[in-house]
């Protein structure tokens, strides 16, 4: 049963991180960021790891307000014509991933940012990104 | 102990789950040689607490408030990073009977007017009691949610189906009305709040009763899983117990490709904008404590555009550049048809065709700006063509197939009879009319999302889970909202899945905080 556990345990891992010598991006090697920079030092001795939680990436990258301030550009403005009128309007929808309008400043970095395997744009889940000009997550 | 010994450890403790229990009952009823296989070892507990909510949507959010501010010590267990599930990504709009919107207006109405109007699109299988509970608790509700912080953006509207105006819109949609209530718990004296904590079975005693959850901690969801419930072992095993009782506000299960299509197939492929974490892995931990699974071959569909707006255009399937269905058909049926032609024609997604004639006899204008303007979620943008040619390249179809359809359309129409599938050719007392001979022309995908799944648990007018076997509740287990199932039936009303929600959310949060604390 143990073994069991600890196979299943492993093929989780698998997925959250391989246990193997990882990439980095480029600026984060040029930083000379190690493993335990982002992991806890007990998960790296085990070769256990789960995703950096988001405190250590805005250790760096943040705090979170700011980090949606700078990335502010990200919120969607567009022309919006009155039906009836035909008045135009700005309309600004909060599309900025660090300060949504579904979850404010409140995600979780890995939730997109993937450091060891390809990103993902979770606002991609349910929204048509495209006429936003989203670029690839990084 | 190190958490990876202390996971193994805790999995080889015996508890007794529900299938244990429900084996045992079977057993006991059926054969006279076999005993109870029930363990009556009760596991260790980690933590014991008075009241645990599992989810934090709409409906565990007013549950654990309710049963906080009772004076029960709460947990709410959340599986994802994040809170509020798909009540975050809803407009969370609030059928409600007897608000002081509508005393302000001098609107009469009654519950029974509300039970009546979702008898009308249940297909007769929806549960009438059930509903008329939900609608005569829905003005406490509105007064409980007012006082903790919510705000109504000020419009009462009478959207489709309802017989009066009774829907309230939250300020901010459901993403607004969830950051007031979770400003509110933050300030609640006993009342935790956790994220990343998977409930995997629910503890029944020697008697059947739910006395406390089986857990995994530090859960990381993975999205990319095809089968999160099954594949990911992560976490790390605890065991709560509650003293009072437990209430699972655990949403639908729209997400979850290999248990929707098992009920229904053509559901295989469908788009849907729920949580992420919407799986069946809650549904299926109530049936193992033997909770009754109810109505999970229903569906209910939703659309970027009004599906009684489709009626002004012509939707085409791509692979043939022609028509294949009634536009003037209910949200679900329209759906279906939709979804059967997928299986089809290779997967591809249908298009409407409008003009700027059939755009002007939109009822939610708001709702085209919305899509012109790239903001109505996927396959929900609208593209505007300065011809047919255009629009046939946009969506990948033959031209000349397509012109000829609107040739053929425009002729039936004019005529006043669409003799190939009889769509009706009035609405709201406008006409149907031809397309225009010239541009622009408007095309948007018609992709049906599965954003609410009827089925769940059976429950009472108490929130009580009931029990398949014996159609008893099981005592000390709740369910709320989402999770439940039974109460809409066919085609649950617009607006009315946050009465629901909240109302038996309000309904199991006073009922747990009555039990006695054992």
């Amino acid at each position: 049963m143990k073994y069991v556990l600890i196979a299943a345990f492993a093929a989780f891992l698998s997925f959250v991180l391989p246990t193997t010598a990882q990439t980095l991006k480029p600026k984060h090697q040029a930083v000379g960021l190690e493993c335990q920079t982002c992991h806890k030092p007990e998960q790296v001795a085990k070769g256990q790891f789960e995703p950096a939680p988001s405190a250590q990436c805005l250790s760096c990258h943040g705090p979170a307000e700011d980090l949606a301030k700078r990335t502010a550009r990200l919120d969607f403005v567009s022309e919006m014509v009155d039906p009836k009128t035909g008045a135009k309007s700005q309309h600004k929808a909060k599309t900025n991933p660090h300060d949504s309008f579904h979850f404010g400043t409140q995600l979780d970095c890995y939730e997109c940012h993937r450091e060891h395997r390809p990103s993902k744009n979770e606002c991609a889940t349910c929204h048509d990104t495209k006429p936003w000009g989203m670029k690839p997550t990084p | 102990m190190g958490k990876q010994e202390d996971r193994v450890a805790n999995s080889r403790r015996r508890f007794m789950s529900g299938a244990a229990v429900m084996g045992g009952a079977l057993l006991g009823a059926g054969s006279v040689s076999a005993k109870p296989v029930a363990a009556t070892q009760a596991p260790k507990w980690d933590e014991t607490v008075d009241v645990i909510v599992v989810g934090s949507g709409v409906a565990g959010s007013i549950a654990a408030i309710t049963a906080a501010e009772a004076g029960s010590r709460t947990v709410v267990l959340e599986k994802m990073a994040r809170l509020g599930g798909t009540s975050r990504f809803s407009g969370l709009n609030f059928a409600c009977v007897g608000s002081p919107q509508q005393k302000a207006k001098g609107i009469e109405d009654r519950p029974e007017w509300l039970a009546n109007d979702m008898a009308k699109v249940s297909g007769d299988l929806g549960d009438y009691a059930l509903a008329l509970n939900m609608a005569r608790t829905t003005a406490r509700v509105e007064r409980f949610l007012s006082e903790r912080g919510v705000v109504w953006d000020g419009r009462l509207l009478k959207l489709g189906g309802h017989s009066v105006p009774r829907v309230l819109i939250p300020e901010g949609d459901g993403a607004g009305l969830l950051a007031a209530l979770q400003k509110h718990m933050a300030g609640l004296k006993g009342l935790s709040v956790r994220t990343q904590v998977k409930v995997d079975e629910i503890v029944l005693d020697d008697k059947g009763r739910a006395v406390g959850v089986k857990v995994r901690e530090r859960y990381f969801f993975n999205a990319d899983s095809a089968n999160d419930d099954i594949e990911n072992q992560g976490g790390v095993v605890r065991n709560i117990r509650a003293r009072q009782g437990i209430v699972f506000a655990t949403g639908g299960f729209a997400r979850d490709k290999a248990f929707r299509s098992a009920e229904v197939p053509f559901l295989a492929g469908v788009a849907t904008t729920t949580n992420p974490g919407a799986t069946a892995g809650a549904l299926k931990t109530l049936v193992r404590a033997g909770g009754h699974a109810v109505h999970g071959s229903l569906f209910r569909f939703a659309y970027p555009l009004p599906t009684e707006d489709m009626v002004w255009g012509a939707l085409i399937d791509p692979a043939t550049g022609k028509r294949f269905t009634s536009e003037g058909q209910s949200r679900n049926v329209l759906g279906q048809a939709v979804l059967a032609r997928k299986l089809v024609n290779g997967n591809r997604t249908p298009f409407m065709v409008y003009d700027e004639a059939g755009l002007a006899r939109f009822h939610n204008l708001a709702r085209v700006q919305r899509s012109l303007n790239g903001l109505n979620g996927i396959d929900g943008t609208m593209y505007k063509f300065a011809s047919i040619d255009e629009l046939a390249a946009h969506f990948n179809t033959d031209a000349a197939a397509l012109k000829k359809t609107i040739a053929d359309y425009n002729a039936a129409i004019a005529q006043g009879k669409d003799a190939e599938f009889d769509k009706p050719l009035e609405r709201s007392g406008r006409k149907v009319v031809p397309l225009a001979e010239n541009g622009p022309f408007y095309g948007t995908p018609v992709s049906p999302r599965l954003n609410y799944t009827p089925g769940g648990i059976r429950i009472n007018e108490r929130a009580q889970a009931l029990r398949l076997i014996d159609g008893q509740p099981i005592p000390g287990l709740y369910v709320a909202g989402e999770a439940a199932g039974g109460l809409h039936g066919q085609e649950r009303m617009t607006a009315c899945s946050m009465p629901d929600c909240s109302s038996y959310g309000l309904i199991a949060g006073e009922n747990v905080a009555r039990e006695p604390k054992a």
